[in-house]
């Protein structure tokens, strides 16, 4: 028997990156994880219900800014990102069908890749969907234009290193869902709130530190919360290499996973 | 691999490959996979210690008990483990992160797991477009036919039975129509007719020129599968070649016949002072008897049959099957 393929006889990596991200895209929607994910979203909507009626005569941009400094992003993104993320990978190992991916003549970048894509996409769309009923909820139509798309670019950027970060962890450890979920009670939320130098190696820190420079008004922040804040180029350069850093390691460490 | 069956000594070992022709007798065809002084082990567990073969077109069956280290053979010509010392080479190429390599191999896993949300038609196309094939539900079609769902081409492998999941896997491996075709126990769950299809079809495919290679526990599936066995005892090979052949090579190890006769109880007296019997028990109608030395067994049979005046009514070996040949390379 010969081996048949395309025309140019290689893999072309867009249509195997599209079949590979497709997969995931329908391994990461078919599960129960939706139901945990849209428990999370209820809950920063209720939350924000609750403040909109709280709010009366006060600024209720505030409150949703406040919201999001306090919840979205060191709660709610993180765990979003490693319900999601942490299985784009680890299942696979679990299962034990990755060597339905990597037997294939594809570079093991190209799978990580389109696993990351998937897993990253349904993380922002989910937190954009708690994200855009919270703005509404809490008047954001009569604040500064730039509310809707800081949040917005924020939260994305966060999704997108968050992503990166627990789709690594996946592949690395077998309780990747509990040692994450540790991390992120323990050093997002925790730590690095109360050490400006734990601080610096947070990823809500530097998503924080993109909304505030979309936002470009100061006035909606504590002067706490303010400063351990980066500009949003350096927010934005930290976010995109610590994905990249993640992605290379894990599609390095891909092709040296051994199935015992 | 050596179209005379052969017990490995260890003094044999070392030179083996050089000395091996590929399926030599049958394919006389240059070896397309080939094990050389492979070892693996996993921290201080060996599970595979000094392999050695080659094998060539047609269909191979790796033979032993669970725990052999067959799938540890099948994982490390899939690349899916690295050996720890010696070289695996598949059609000519080393195996780790040769991704044109991939593109000529197809395996089945041990493993049951398949992506239960898809279709059997989703599943095989999956593969096809990774292998880059140029009409990838064509091929993902063919290939179902192939194991006999076409049936099924549209319904979800979670609802699969096992034996179905078994093809399913086979259909993926087989999608890009592959030069090596590594099936590790692929026939688990098939029904005695499905088995018969599946085994019809490794042999067709091995006609077209393709390497097989299929691992198996069970003794009746390596019979039928084909000639060449390699057997796998403790992470050693403990025997290559034709099964059949292996098992007249075990001229040290005495045989059990039986001899369906009149007048056992005499037969067995005189059958008992032959050089090279070990053993004669004695029943109503026959005697079975342990002889270390067939030839000489074969010519007394008769002569103590006139002696005595015994009407024979067969002759025939009580160990003959692969069971019996794997039971003494175990013991």
């Amino acid at each position: 028997m010969v081996a048949q393929t395309g025309s140019s006889g290689r893999v072309a990596p867009w249509s195997a990156g599209r079949a590979i991200f497709s997969l995931s895209l329908r391994a990461l929607l078919s599960g129960r994880r939706w139901l945990l994910v849209a428990a999370l979203d209820a809950l920063l909507i209720v939350v924000a219900l609750i403040l909109a009626l709280a709010a009366h005569d006060e600024s209720p941009q505030r409150y949703l800014v406040d919201l999001t400094r306090t919840l979205a992003l060191p709660i709610l993104l993180p765990f979003i990102a490693l319900i999601f993320a942490s299985e784009a990978l680890g299942s696979e190992v679990e299962e034990r069908t990755l060597v339905y991916l990597t037997l294939r003549p594809i570079p093991s970048w190209l799978i990580v890749l389109a696993k990351y894509g998937a897993c990253a996409l349904v993380t922002l769309v989910a937190i954009w969907l708690a994200l855009l009923p919270a703005f509404f909820a809490l008047d954001g139509l009569h604040g500064p234009a730039a509310l809707l798309p800081a949040l917005l670019v924020g939260a994305g950027a966060g999704a997108l290193a968050y992503a990166a970060l627990f789709l690594l962890l996946g592949l690395l450890l077998r309780r990747a869902l509990l040692i994450g979920a540790i991390y992120i009670l323990l050093w997002e939320t925790a730590i690095a709130a109360l050490s400006t130098g734990a601080a610096h190696l947070s990823v809500r820190i530097y998503a924080l530190a993109v909304v505030r420079g979309v936002l470009g008004n100061d006035a909606f922040f504590p002067s706490d919360a303010l400063a351990p804040l980066p500009g949003l180029l350096t927010a934005l350069l930290w976010l995109a290499v610590v994905s990249a850093l993640a992605l290379a390691v894990a599609a390095w460490r891909l092709r040296r996973v051994e199935v015992k | 691999m050596n179209g005379e069956g052969k017990i490995l000594l260890e003094a044999q070992k070392t030179a083996r490959i050089a000395a091996l022709p590929g399926h030599a007798g049958e394919h006389a065809a240059a070896p397309t996979i080939t094990l050389d002084h492979v070892s693996k082990w996993f921290g201080e567990k060996v599970a595979l210690s000094d392999v050695s073969f080659a094998i060539g077109p047609g269909v191979t069956t790796l033979l032993g008990p669970n725990g052999a280290g067959k799938s540890t053979v099948l994982k490390l010509l899939t690349g899916q483990l690295r050996p720890s010392s010696g070289t695996v080479r598949v059609l000519g190429q080393p195996v780790i992160d040769n991704l044109p390599l991939y593109r000529r191999i197809g395996l089945v896993p041990e493993q049951e797991s398949v992506y239960g949300f898809l279709t059997l038609r989703e599943f095989v196309e999956l593969a096809a477009r990774l292998h880059g094939l140029a009409r990838p539900r064509e091929a993902a079609l063919r290939a179902i036919a192939l194991v006999g769902l076409n049936d099924a081409a549209e319904r979800r492998l979670d609802e699969f039975s096992k034996g179905m999941r078994q093809r399913a896997k086979i259909a993926q491996a087989l999608v890009h129509e592959p030069e090596v075709l590594i099936l590790d126990e692929p026939l688990t769950g098939a029904d005695p007719r499905q088995r018969l299809e599946l085994i019809a079809l490794f042999e067709r495919l091995a006609e077209q020129g393709a390497t097989i290679l299929v691992s198996t526990h069970v003794l009746a599936e390596a019979e039928r599968m084909g000639r060449n066995v390699l057997v796998l005892v403790d992470g050693k090979l403990a025997a290559e070649g034709d099964f059949r052949r292996i098992r007249d090579l075990m001229n040290d190890r005495p045989r059990r016949m039986r001899v369906r006769c009149e007048r056992p109880r005499e037969l067995a007296a005189l059958l008992v002072r032959e050089p090279g019997t070990s053993e004669v028990r004695v029943q109503p109608d026959a005697i079975e008897v342990e002889t270390a030395d067939l030839r000489a067994f074969a010519l007394a049979v008769p002569r103590a049959a006139r002696t005595v005046g015994a009407r024979l009514y067969a002759v025939e070996p009580l160990d003959e099957s692969l069971e019996s040949v794997f039971r003494y390379l175990v013991e």
